[in-house]
């Protein structure tokens, strides 16, 4: 796994005991949600509303940390602070609110709650800094021993680094995308609490190493925005194509939901058509709408880079700034 | 082209003009276009041949309107009628727009990137004879006399084997030609755009037009390699018996209508993206003032290039697809609306409270403006689904696309053609034949088209080669007709026009409109080398601002000082930052030959030789194609040697260097876009294979066992393992270990015969064939292109051997990037090897 690189292994250490082993995903036949009732179903397990009050209490502490120390809006962006807030309520509204419910009777509303989580948690999120921020939350004396680990940094990054992180984590979406889709697995996850949740982590941490590379503080970790346009470019053009399968296909894939979705007057086959519509048509929408947002950024860059034609080559935080001390300091760098 | 052009004073650090002059000559004599590898006679001959292509799709479209003009008329019988649609509308589409436009691009890119030629010449060369081959096989089939009367979509099964015959193989085979020769000049656009520009010329600096050009080139890429895999698994059902799209063994014909429209729905952007690039060059040029919102017109541009592969459903709504999914669509494509609002309201804005001269180009501007937003608004009432259904198949249609296609693509091709004229060859065109011809033109359009929207809603159907008078149409009919030859006057006056003044037209002088962007500020006509000294840019529109004293970069300088008459003995071109425009390296062109042409040729003498059961003739053209490949693709040596002799010098003078690797060099941008389009053909390739078990049911079809794990494994095994060697040759390359990388290079080789040993020891055991039903098509196909990628890979392993062992002296100069290129084919290959196993061979278990 040497193409994640540390500050992202970081990431995912923070995020694993997000969603991991606790069985909050709601299985299949539990306690099923009728056209009347359905508001009233909120997922309200403790070990879940726990976890997500931690990480953003975790995340606040980091912010507020830095901001005490280099003045607001220094180091962490308020627009990055601000996006990951966004992030945690868009992740209680696919977890917490009665959509978690809603997703175990119709396979539409499934679909909404796996494209929050991974079209609009996971880039707000990543886009939200959450690395430097989880530094500076550690106590100084906790701090003190990743110093050396990140005083590294400069070993990291080979020179073919930008090229084939962007790639293997490409691959690594679509696999977890296409595998997780199949027939068999989902049903499993529609039938066990645990195999569901693993689905969620699943999703949410390949979507978190998506939209990191595009969006991390750290230029030096992100990919060119220009070559993210093809990025998400590509990255839309197979998830349509799943989606397109799914609205196509004569068959239902995942039988579960043959019981539940007439209950809101769907047939079966029409909840999954719909559910593989909303893949395609408003799920394509958002990445066009990330990679015009990038491309915009690229722009500017451009314009940027060549009234300063050395500004480019430059990379800012580099060892000067030295240890984790870095990781923040970056973050001053050049984002909007 | 280079007699009439004035080089700019030589400088003291300038090179010999003569023998620079010499290098960037053409060949001589009647076989120069054979040979010829410039842009400027490959684009020409691009536009030529497209306008050839396009005078005949009229006239078929003139015959098509005296049958239409009365009720009831004989003038034609259906069939010749069905014939005459189907090839007006097939050489519109693939044999007129998109090779016009690539012809202009070729012109017109580099000197208003600032650089020499393409970045792949040869490439040009080699798409300008297929493209030329194709559109003489397309038509091959009136001298066969089975012209295909399959609509230009060609929706199988009516264009399949069962009810057509060899015109439409032969067809099929011209539009695989023309999709072949568009992905290359793709291809070419887009490394062109990003790598060779100007020093200095960023991104943000880059014109709108090759803005526009970068983003079809890369539309380019992504569908007609869509299209080029749909009408090859099309063509083996004709030629080979596969069932790819044939209902009663397994295939399925609405597969072709995903993949056609895949392809036919960003085609229609394609061919507007660039229009509105030609306007968006004018406007500011005649308003004389630079364009409004110009970053918001860029964003607009990729938004629309974007969304418009999203959105081919909308071509199909009446094809029994999902009911939910119809006002998706609907919304989808309502979107692309804001992306071309955003550019009609720029232009407007430039425009707004300027006084533009009007003169022919800003004529066609005004014109496309009236005439797309039309089209534009009919798109946006056929994009909801009632009212398509309403006027799905009627002349509204035909109404509608016409308004986009003459009023949003060929009026802003005129206004360029008219515009660009006197840059191409030195003569300003007649502006009173203009006039006429654009008000001709103009009227003869709109009466000839508008009346078919009232004749689409009144309930004429299209493709139907008459109607009863009952119907009441005829008067519209006749006004349509009338227009219709109105129109083709129109047309014609500019055709006579262009013969016209070529000889007798005023001179142009090199900049006629106060032009902003760099090709104004070279001679017209364009001279053989487009500039002498390539000139440092800073500014978006450098011949409008000429001071650049206080932006002065020396790194710029220096590389511009450095290409002053320069490098003398060999075509050199400087490749540039994708970014930020600061010059990285020298890169050297080819010098052209016969070699492209001459391939070119022979894959089309083989491919006809195939469809008339020829086979000997195919094997030998075949044959004699791959070798004049391998004469192309060859470094020659000799033009090597010139290169490494003067390369110490002009490194020293401009800090940059010759041979390189990785993005600094146009090999390495040769080989990702390989990769990248057979890539994209495998992924189509894997998309028909699950479509197809989407709709079958049992998988594999027809009690065809699921395949074997282990053979195969051992086959797609050896592959994987065959990229250690490779690894292994590469890192003793770099570190000079001669045996090693023998040994290295050597082992792929042997790994790789062994895959195919492998693979068609598995093949030949097994009980079904290609002919039994579309699993097998598929399952075979797969196979086939497979070993045979791996049979290139072995080429260009062997290649590199050769050269590595006869030609030590290169190994520091040329060859790291000949290793480096092998390698990442051959890395990709193997990965290929695992995604094909895991498709082919696991999927079905799941």
């Amino acid at each position: 796994m040497s193409f994640i690189q540390p500050p992202v292994r970081i990431r995912i250490f923070f995020a694993l005991p997000l969603l991991m082993g606790t069985g909050i995903a709601r299985a299949h036949g539990e306690g099923l949600p009728d056209p009347g009732s359905w508001w009233r179903e909120w997922n309200t397990q403790p070990m879940l509303l726990l976890m997500l009050a931690a990480v953003w209490g975790f995340y606040t502490r980091g912010a507020l940390a830095v901001w005490s120390q280099a003045g607001v809006g220094r180091g962490i962006p308020t627009a990055r602070a601000a996006a990951f807030g966004a992030g945690m309520a868009v992740l209680f509204l696919a977890l917490v609110s009665p959509l978690d419910a809603m997703s175990a009777v119709l396979s539409s509303a499934h679909m909404v709650q796996h494209m929050l989580l991974m079209m609009v948690a996971a880039p707000l999120l990543a886009y939200g800094a959450p690395v430097p921020a989880f530094i500076w939350a550690l106590p100084a004396r906790w701090r003190q021993p990743l110093a050396p680990w990140i005083r590294r940094a400069e070993g990291w990054y080979a020179p073919g680094y930008r090229v084939w992180q962007p790639l293997a984590v490409w691959g690594l979406y679509a696999l977890a995308l296409w595998v997780w889709h199949m027939p068999a697995l989902y049903q499993a996850a529609l039938r066990d609490r645990l195999v569901h949740d693993a689905q969620h982590l699943v999703f949410l941490l390949t979507s978190l190493l998506f939209w990191g590379v595009l969006l991390d503080p750290l230029r030096r970790l992100r990919m060119s925005r220009g070559a993210g346009v093809l990025y998400l470019f590509t990255t839309c053009l197979h998830a349509s194509a799943l989606g397109i399968f799914l609205a196509l296909s004569p068959r239902v894939w995942y039988v579960d939901y043959g019981a539940t979705a007439p209950l809101w007057n769907l047939a079966p086959l029409e909840d999954q058509q719909l559910a593989g519509m909303i893949m395609w048509i408003p799920g394509c929408l958002l990445y066009a709408l990330a990679a015009t947002w990038l491309f915009a950024l690229w722009l500017r860059e451009t314009e940027d880079a060549s009234t300063l034609p050395g500004e480019a080559e430059a990379l800012p935080g580099s060892a000067a700034a030295g240890g984790w001390a870095a990781a923040v300091t970056v973050c001053e760098g050049g984002e909007p | 082209m280079s007699s009439t052009a004035a080089p700019p004073e030589p400088a003291d650090y300038a090179g010999d003009l003569e023998e620079f002059n010499k290098t960037w000559a053409g060949p001589k004599g009647f076989f120069k276009w054979f040979a010829t590898i410039d842009n400027g006679p490959i684009g020409f001959g691009f536009m030529f041949f497209s306008v050839v292509f396009f005078l005949l799709a009229g006239l078929m479209a003139l015959l098509m309107r005296v049958q239409l003009a009365v009720s009831e008329n004989t003038f034609l019988s259906p069939e010749v009628y069905n014939q005459l649609f189907t090839m007006h509308g097939s050489t519109m589409m693939y044999l007129f727009i998109v090779p016009f436009l690539e012809g202009l691009i070729m012109i017109l890119l580099p000197p208003m990137l600032g650089t020499r030629d393409m970045a792949f010449p040869n490439t040009s060369s080699f798409g300008m004879w297929t493209f030329l081959s194709g559109g003489l096989m397309f038509y091959m089939s009136f001298a066969l006399g089975d012209v295909p009367t399959i609509g230009w979509f060609a929706y199988p099964p009516l264009s399949g084997p069962e009810y057509t015959g060899l015109g439409t193989s032969f067809w099929l085979l011209g539009l695989g030609m023309a999709e072949i020769a568009g992905i290359l000049s793709g291809l070419e656009i887009v490394v062109s755009c990003l790598k060779i520009r100007a020093p200095g010329m960023s991104l943000a600096r880059m014109p709108l037009f090759a803005w526009t050009i970068l983003v079809t080139g890369v539309m380019i890429v992504a569908a007609f390699t869509t299209l080029l895999t749909a009408t090859m698994m099309l063509e083996l059902d004709h030629e080979i018996g596969t069932q790819f799209f044939d209902p009663n063994h397994g295939g399925k014909p609405l597969l072709w209508q995903h993949l056609f429209w895949f392809f036919g729905h960003p085609e229609v952007y394609i061919m507007f993206i660039p229009a509105t690039g030609f306007i968006s060059s004018i406007v500011p040029v005649f308003a004389k003032r630079p364009l409004v919102a110009h970053t918001y017109v860029i964003i607009a541009i990729v938004l629309m290039g974007f969304l418009s592969f999203g959105l081919w459903v909308h071509h199909m709504f009446a094809t029994g697809i999902p009911w939910l999914s119809m006002s998706f669509f609907t919304a989808a494509s309502l979107m692309i609306a804001i992306a071309s609002g955003i550019q009609v309201f720029a232009w407007i804005a430039t425009l707004w409270g300027t006084r533009p001269a009007m003169k022919t180009p800003m004529l066609w501007v005004m014109g496309f403006l009236f005439i797309f937003v039309l089209g534009g608004l009919t798109g946006v009432m056929v994009a909801i689904v009632p009212f398509d259904w309403q006027v799905h198949d009627t002349f509204f249609l035909v109404a509608h696309f016409h308004y986009v296609l003459i009023g949003g693509v060929l009026f802003p091709c005129l206004a360029a053609l008219y515009y660009w004229m006197p840059k191409l060859n030195g003569r300003m065109l007649s502006e009173r034949m203009g006039k006429w011809s654009f008000w001709t033109t103009f009227i003869g359009f709109n009466v000839a088209f508008f009346p078919m929207h009232m004749m689409g809603l009144l309930g004429m159907p299209r493709r139907v080669y008459t109607y009863p008078s009952s119907l009441g149409l005829d008067g519209y009919n006749m006004v349509a007709t009338v227009g219709a030859f109105l129109l083709a006057l129109g047309f014609l006056l500019t055709v006579a026009n262009v013969i016209v003044s070529a000889r007798k037209g005023e001179r142009a002088g090199a900049d006629p409109w106060g032009g902003d962007t760099l090709e104004w500020a070279i001679s017209s006509p364009l001279p053989g080398p487009m500039f002498y000294q390539i000139p440092p840019v800073y500014s978006r529109h450098p011949s409008w601002e000429t001071d650049e004293s206080k932006r002065q970069d020396e790194r710029i300088e220096r590389a511009s000082r450095a290409t002053a008459n320069k490098p003398e003995t060999w075509r050199g071109i400087l490749m540039v930052d994708v970014l930020n425009g600061l010059p990285q390296s020298i890169q050297p062109l080819s010098k052209g030959g016969y070699a492209p042409s001459f391939a070119a040729l022979m894959i089309t003498v083989a491919s006809m030789g195939a469809l008339l059961k020829l086979y000997l003739v195919g094997a030998i053209c075949i044959l004699l194609a791959l070798v004049s490949i391998i004469v192309w693709l060859w470094p020659h040596e000799a033009y090597l040697k010139k290169i490494r002799e003067s390369a110490p010098a002009l490194e020293e003078e401009s800090g940059l260097p010759v041979f390189t690797t990785g993005e600094k060099s146009i090999p390495w941008w040769g080989i990702v876009g390989q990769i990248s389009t057979v890539s994209l053909m495998f992924s189509v390739l894997f998309y028909s294979y699950f479509y197809l078990r989407l709709y079958s049911p049992t998988w594999p079809q027809g009690g065809i066992p699921r395949p074997d794990l282990l053979m195969p494994g051992v086959a797609y095994g050896l592959l994987a393992a065959s990229a250690l060697p490779q690894l292994w040759a590469r890192r003793a390359f770099k570190r000079g270990e001669e045996w090693q990388v023998s040994g290295g290079l050597i082992g792929t080789l042997l790994l790789g015969a062994a895959f195919i040993w492998a693979l068609y020891a598995y093949l030949g055991g097994l009980e079904f064939t290609h002919r039994t039903n579309a699993y097998g098509s598929m399952f075979y196909l797969i196979q086939w292109l497979m070993s045979g990628l791996v049979g290139v890979g072995m080429l260009l392993n062997l290649g590199l051997h050769y050269r590595y062992r006869r030609v030590p002296e290169d190994r520091e100069h040329f060859m790291p990037v000949q290793m480096q290129v092998t390698a990442m084919f051959w890395y990709f290959l193997a990965v290929l090897g695992i995604a094909v196993y895991g498709v082919v061979f696991l999927s079905p278990y799941v």
